[in-house]
């Protein structure tokens, strides 16, 4: 034993040492940069089927009451449901993915427009607009709906509070200003010296919380990625 | 020269000779590594890019011949180029495996293939296409460049051609990339001496068929 030691205790023990230090620092690099590799490409397929529902099959987001002419969103009793529509882009979603490895969490909310002038007054995000899960077979680590729909919660209050807030700092300044005007407009004309507009009640927003199964080859680490998408077919 | 100072040089000469090779190998994968990479986000770029020109109304461009749409690779040979040619007729022979589902192209077709074939080369000026359609393909097929071909199959063609139905496509990009350090290393996706990454977009309700 002390001969042992003696012999790697010289400079060519030393020499070992630095040796074996230098190669697990590099098999370390190598396994972090796989590690990160991975999670890269499944943030493109992320971004990639975000860009596809974007184009994708949608139904109308906005509920209209022809009796009344107003504008409303859409819930469990509305035409069509609320479930439908959002059902219309979860399944595409499945339909899309590369494989079973992702997950989407989705939920629908809306800007509450004052219909004469297109001004944001608040947000409609009730319970009446859950978020919907469309988890794929293989997506352990994504599967869980309480936390899935906690984040996709949070991403459509933070971004509807600061999309409102933000057109809100900037109110239109005459009935011929533009800005601070947002909204779906109905119709825009002048009668003498009057100008007339009109909006839908309502704006709505897709928000898209996705994730895909951690890769766990230095530590375990998921993919996620978040999505506001103004839908293409707001009104039918 | 004292014994001590032999022992250290043997040493390090063994320690390089493991160490060398390994990054060496490392380097080349890293190599075809970040080619395939590219690959893969190029494919996926433009076959999203597919996808929106599809569902464009009114392309803005000349309406190609398919024997238009064949960018070869100087010095290739005859064999690889009839090859490409041969992809754009298996496209629309009915009795082919890669038959894409009805037998002509309509001139927005066309139209959006052409723009699609410019957005790649514009991405990658090297790389040639389509992939040439020879069994088995081999990598002296590729001549050492990023051959990619853009191809598209319909989402809802069921049945016969309904010419006033707007249909939906998938847009698929797939690009054959030649390896080195991957094949050296004897793995089965590169036995080859290249992998073929394919990523795919939709074009939802993208046009009709009037031919």
């Amino acid at each position: 034993m002390m001969k042992w030691i003696q012999k790697f205790s010289d400079d060519k023990g030393m020499v070992y040492v630095e040796f074996g230090m230098s190669v697990g620092l590099l098999l370390i690099i190598i396994v972090g940069f796989a590690q990160q590799y991975v999670r890269s490409l499944d943030r493109i397929n992320h971004y990639a089927v975000a860009n596809q529902i974007l184009m994708g099959p949608q139904d109308k987001m906005v509920s209209f009451d022809s009796s009344t002419g107003v504008f409303s969103a859409l819930t469990s009793t509305s035409t069509p449901t609320y479930t439908q529509v959002v059902d219309t882009i979860g399944n595409f979603f499945l339909s899309r993915i590369p494989n079973q490895k992702f997950a989407a969490y989705i939920r629908v909310g809306y800007l509450d427009i004052r219909p004469t002038t297109g001004e944001p007054l608040s947000f409609t995000l009730t319970s009446e607009q859950p978020a919907l899960s469309y988890i794929g077979s293989n997506a352990s680590g994504c599967d869980d709906t309480t936390v899935g729909n906690q984040f996709v919660t949070r991403l459509a209050q933070g971004r509807l509070n600061n999309m409102m807030l933000n057109i809100q700092a900037t109110p239109p300044a005459d009935a011929d200003d533009d800005t601070g005007r947002v909204g779906i407009k109905i119709y825009d004309f002048k009668l003498g010296t009057t100008r007339y507009r009109q909006y839908a009640e309502v704006m709505p927003f897709i928000f898209i919380y996705m994730c895909s199964t951690p890769v766990n080859f230095v530590y375990s680490q998921a993919t996620d990625t978040f999505h506001t998408i103004a839908p293409r077919r707001p009104i039918n | 020269m004292p014994k001590k100072v032999f022992q250290e040089l043997g040493v390090s000469l063994v320690e390089t000779a493991i160490a060398l090779p390994l990054i060496l190998m490392a380097i080349i994968v890293s190599y075809d590594l970040t080619r395939i990479y590219i690959a893969i986000v190029m494919a996926q770029d433009v076959a999203l890019m597919s996808a929106k020109l599809s569902n464009a109304s009114d392309p803005d461009v000349d309406t190609p011949a398919v024997t238009d749409l064949i960018k070869s690779i100087s010095g290739e040979s005859a064999a690889t180029t009839n090859g490409r040619t041969q992809f754009w007729t298996d496209q629309l022979n009915s009795s082919s495996t890669t038959y894409h589902g009805v037998a002509y192209y309509t001139d927005k077709e066309l139209k959006t293939l052409n723009q699609a074939y410019g957005y790649l080369n514009s991405l990658n000026s090297d790389a040639a296409f389509p992939i040439p359609a020879v069994t088995p393909l081999r990598a002296t097929n590729l001549n050492g460049e990023v051959n990619c071909s853009i191809y598209f199959t319909f989402a809802d063609l069921t049945g016969p051609i309904d010419t006033t139905y707007n249909y939906s496509r998938i847009f698929y990009v797939s690009c054959a990339v030649p390896t080195w350090g991957i094949s050296l290393l004897g793995l089965s996706i590169a036995k080859s001496g290249y992998i073929i990454v394919t990523r795919s977009a939709y074009a939802y309700h993208s046009g009709g068929l009037a031919p």
